[in-house]
């Protein structure tokens, strides 16, 4: 299956999840998938700091979508395990992740993500994520 | 622990929990808070689900990592933040609500690691759905 970014902004759109933190696809390939999501308030800790249930929804998301790229047409992706490692507090006025798949497999995909903060024109790497998708048939 | 200082930490973890805009957004409350244990819980709705109808694997996985960084810095008894952490999805989170429930396990000077189990709640009946283990660690910022 080839997904264009118009379509894999459509697969965002039906998440609503995805929909209510604001986080889209900026770029896709076979395999690849970046992710952006504008740093606000609602998306910190108290510390003010963005939330590692944050980046790790961002990275989950990111590396589903990156699985859904090689599969076939009526075969959808749900996150079997994900690990996650908070390398940096996450700051900044962006948040971009990108996915890619390791290994793609027939029953499961083997996934990994980087999400960096973009802050003043730099950025840091803030999270490393693993993950291992399911893949299955459609539902009904 | 006296019912007076457990009465006293809940209130300050509760306090926290509003402190995080974060949590206000997904609602989630805080149920218990002891040295070492926390219970939190997150009512389900459209906005938290994904596009199966399930709760979206983040929803789950902040409320694992939110729980597991009680659990943990209540045992710690200082600012903590995740180090890490992992987490299974074992079975679709549906129901009305969630809640997650951790424990510490291991305990030393700077780190935890501790345990958490995600369960949703449907018809009065709860049903694992995922599984979390992390490390949470003194949150102390370098340049």
């Amino acid at each position: 299956m080839t997904i264009d970014l118009d379509t894999l902004r459509g697969f965002f759109a039906s998440s609503p999840f995805m929909v209510d933190l604001g986080i889209v696809p900026i770029a896709v390939g076979a395999g690849t998938v970046t992710t952006e999501l504008l740093l606000e308030r609602r998306h910190t800790q108290h510390m003010g700091l963005a939330h590692a249930g944050v980046m790790a929804t961002m990275a989950d998301h990111s590396m589903g979508a990156a699985a859904q790229t090689l599969c076939a047409p009526g075969q959808w992706v749900l996150t079997a395990e994900l690990k996650t490692s908070l390398l940096r507090p996450g700051r900044g006025e962006r948040l971009v992740c990108e996915a890619l798949v390791l290994k793609p497999g027939r029953t499961i995909s083997f996934t990994e993500a980087s999400v960096w903060a973009e802050s003043g024109g730099e950025r840091s790497l803030v999270m490393k994520a693993s993950a291992t998708m399911a893949i299955t048939a459609a539902k009904a | 622990m006296s019912e007076a200082s457990h009465a006293a930490l809940l209130a300050r973890g509760r306090e926290v929990l509003d402190e995080q805009p974060f949590s206000r957004l997904l609602g989630a409350r805080l149920n218990v808070l002891t040295p070492g244990r926390a219970e939190l819980e997150l009512t389900l709705r459209t906005e938290l689900l994904q596009q199966n109808g399930f709760a979206h694997g983040g929803v789950v996985s902040y409320l694992a990592d939110n729980a597991l960084t009680y659990a943990g810095g209540s045992a710690l008894g200082f600012a903590v933040v995740t180090s890490e952490f992992k987490i299974n999805y074992v079975r679709p989170a549906i129901g009305e609500r969630l809640i997650a429930r951790a424990e510490a396990v291991a305990l030393s000077k700077s780190q935890v690691v501790c345990r958490c189990d995600v369960l949703a709640w449907r018809g009065g009946e709860e049903k694992l759905c995922a599984v979390a283990q992390g490390t949470i660690a003194r949150f102390a910022e370098r340049p």
